[in-house]
């Protein structure tokens, strides 16, 4: 850490004097490479609240309600969107299956198309749901 | 340590000397950071390189019967990150039980055609839960995560991987937030629900580890279907 520090404030200091400045980034990367290791390196994915919320949905049955869960959920994926990040794969899945136990039925089935467009790997299972909910719905 | 010499007074000359050290650094951080070297065999994995992972709610073998889904429930990321698509774990389970497989015993039972047709998924992965649990001792405690896992093929049945994992965590106090917690804070985000669960962020930690010798999948950022190291020679002796 003391390392990076003195670096980084070395490198500040000399970026009036232009001709290094482009020199210290592969060094630079390096150092932060070797202090990071592999712990810390950034997702892919916003993760959010996806897998304590379905965790807490198993260890806290009837804790909250579909609805208040799946406005939560919603929200989550809101912050993730704005922030300009990925939705992983499986939540906006799980968001239309809480709309669907909320018994609004046209939203979960939009949630379920959402993660077939984003991940075209979940078709086939997303057929399924849909077909399921169409058989519920008579 | 190399690194710091760029700032000495030197001048051009030095620069391809910096840029050696700097590349050799990054090798260094590269090798220092992930242990695991695949000494495997991954033919079949980069034979059947599936995009999308079918993980079943684990078996348990232990006596805390919320194992399963406080495993289950920690396994999407470190997946997903990997390069693969992960069916939703919670709607996985549920649809299995609709359809008159409680138990995850039945559920691994299923014939994998089946659950080809009804989630069209590329592989299957199936945990097996051997501890799991915290053991609580006078002043310590202690959280124990061993599990198994192996990836088949769901067109025929081929295993592309297996590995397990088996973690050990002393907690010097049985208190929130003592060691384990220290240990393990970067990781967890205590959202949603006031779980008051050592384990769960133990099966975080776990899984993490445990998907580490997977080959990057085909959703991966840098994914290169040609840069799969090939399976190593056998040593002469």
């Amino acid at each position: 850490m003391v390392l990076q520090l003195t670096t980084a404030r070395r490198r500040t200091g000399s970026v009036n004097g232009s001709r290094r400045s482009g020199m210290p980034a592969i060094v630079l990367a390096g150092v932060a490479f070797f202090l990071i290791g592999c712990e810390t390196v950034p997702t892919h994915y916003r993760w959010g609240i996806y897998e304590d919320h379905v965790y807490a949905g198993y260890a806290n049955p009837g804790n909250m309600s579909p609805r208040d869960s799946a406005d939560l959920l919603e929200a989550d994926i809101a912050e993730t969107l704005s922030n300009n990040q990925k939705v992983p794969p499986g939540v906006y899945a799980h968001l239309g299956y809480l709309r669907y136990l909320a018994g609004n039925v046209d939203a979960a089935k939009a949630h379920f198309d959402k993660e077939k467009q984003t991940f075209p790997e979940s078709g086939v299972f997303i057929d399924t749901l849909l077909a399921n909910l169409q058989g519920s719905n008579q | 340590m190399i690194n710091l010499s760029y700032y000495m007074p030197g001048g051009l000359k030095r620069r391809t000397g910096i840029v050696k050290a700097g590349v050799a650094f990054l090798l260094l951080g590269v090798l220092s950071a992930c242990e695991t070297v695949p000494t495997r065999d991954y033919s079949a994995f980069v034979e059947y390189m599936p995009r999308s992972i079918l993980v079943l709610p684990p078996t348990n073998n232990s006596v805390e019967v919320n194992a399963p889904y406080s495993y289950v429930t920690t396994v999407s990321q470190p997946l997903a990150e990997k390069g693969y698509y992960v069916f939703p774990v919670a709607l996985v389970d549920v649809m299995m039980k609709e359809n008159g497989l409680p138990l995850p015993e039945e559920m691994h039972s299923v014939p994998l055609n089946k659950l080809g047709e009804v989630f069209g998924a590329d592989a299957v992965m199936y945990i097996n839960l051997i501890d799991f649990g915290q053991k609580y001792q006078v002043l310590s405690s202690v959280t124990k995560v061993d599990a198994e896992a192996k990836l088949v093929d769901i067109e025929t049945g081929s295993e592309l991987w297996s590995d397990s994992v088996n973690i050990s965590l002393n907690n010097s106090s049985t208190s929130q937030g003592g060691l384990l917690g220290a240990v393990i804070e970067a990781t967890i985000t205590q959202a949603v629900a006031d779980v008051r669960d050592d384990t769960h962020p133990a099966a975080r930690m776990a899984n993490k580890q445990l998907v580490r010798s997977m080959l990057d999948g085909p959703l991966h950022p840098e994914f290169n279907p040609e840069a799969v190291a090939p399976p190593k020679p056998k040593s002469a002796w």
